[in-house]
């Protein structure tokens, strides 16, 4: 055991292997139309579920600084975007992939995959904004104000709405979702631990971004 | 730099070599034999997909590790010199 190293950071990297694995080599069932990209399910999904973990912490952390006013919760929260964000255009990338095999095109302007894009812009202009201002106490006010709204958004806008309209995604529009139709067993024993290892990661990487942040802020107050 | 291992991370090594067995019983799957399969495993282009993977995630792995154990010695040695910024900043 590497000192220092906490113990979920070995769970994250052995569930990570194990998805990469399993989910690329084991069986899965035989489909219509979708094939073999069935197994985009350990990869496109769970880095979805992880993403809005993530943004779910980030919006933990900046109630906290608006609550508390400690920097460290500011600091957090945008280190849990920046990952989220980056697991957010790898789904992107992933679904469009996944989109041109089942669907017949890379967009097809499916309310989920619109959300989805409008939502990383939100986020990305989120960034922006913490760019924008110099001050650090005051970039960390707007920018926490600025989470809040943006994930009371972002959630009905991927969750909701689909719900709302005809969407091609499983789950969505009236569509059934995985867990009733091909979702069996053999999938579960990869998905769950997929979800887990792909949420641990981003926390971790999360926790790297933001002791990087933190170090970089006390050698600026500190001169 | 190395510490004794404890009971709970031997669970966890346990459980996961234990499922990583289920994968090598389960490798034996007579449905592997289909035609898509078989075009997707041809000429071994496959498991070359696979190893380039593996490898990206074993650098990405080592990096992150490296990384956050210099962070965590970077930041005590940090502590034993500056104060802390939350308090530097209320004080401004």
């Amino acid at each position: 055991m590497i000192a220092g190293l906490a113990w979920w950071k070995y769970l994250c990297i052995a569930l990570m292997y194990y998805t990469l694995l399993a989910g690329l080599l084991l069986p899965v069932p035989k489909l219509d139309i979708l094939h073999e990209s069935i197994r985009n399910l350990y990869y496109h999904v769970p880095m979805w579920f992880g993403m809005t973990i993530l943004l779910g912490g980030s919006l933990f952390h900046s109630l906290r600084f608006l609550a508390k006013g400690r920097l460290d919760d500011d600091q957090r929260a945008a280190s849990l975007v920046v990952v989220a964000v980056t697991f957010g255009l790898a789904g992107l990338l992933t679904g469009m992939q996944w989109a041109r095999v089942t669907w017949g095109s890379w967009w097809n302007n499916d309310p989920k995959q619109t959300g989805a894009a409008i939502g990383m812009l939100m986020y990305l202009a989120y960034l922006v904004l913490r760019g924008a201002i110099d001050d650090v106490d005051r970039k960390a006010r707007v920018a926490a104000v600025a989470n809040v709204i943006f994930f009371a958004v972002y959630v009905p806008m991927i969750f909701v709405v689909p719900r709302l309209t005809d969407s091609l995604h499983p789950g969505s529009g009236g569509n059934p979702g995985f867990n009733s139709y091909d979702l069996d067993g053999s999938m579960r024993i990869i998905f769950y631990p997929a979800v887990l290892g792909w949420t641990m990661l981003g926390f971790w990487l999360a926790d790297v971004a933001f002791k990087r942040r933190q170090l970089d802020l006390r050698l600026k107050f500190n001169g | 730099m190395i510490q004794s291992p404890t009971r709970f991370s031997k669970f966890v090594f346990s459980a996961l070599a234990l499922t990583a067995l289920s994968v090598t019983a389960m490798a034996q799957d007579a449905s592997l034999d289909t035609k898509v399969n078989d075009a997707l495993r041809g000429g071994n282009k496959y498991y070359t997909v696979v190893a380039v993977l593996v490898t990206i995630f074993t650098v990405l792995f080592t990096y992150l590790v490296y990384q956050d154990i210099k962070l965590n010695r970077l930041k005590k040695d940090l502590n034993s010199k500056l104060p802390n910024t939350n308090e530097q900043n209320r004080d401004a």
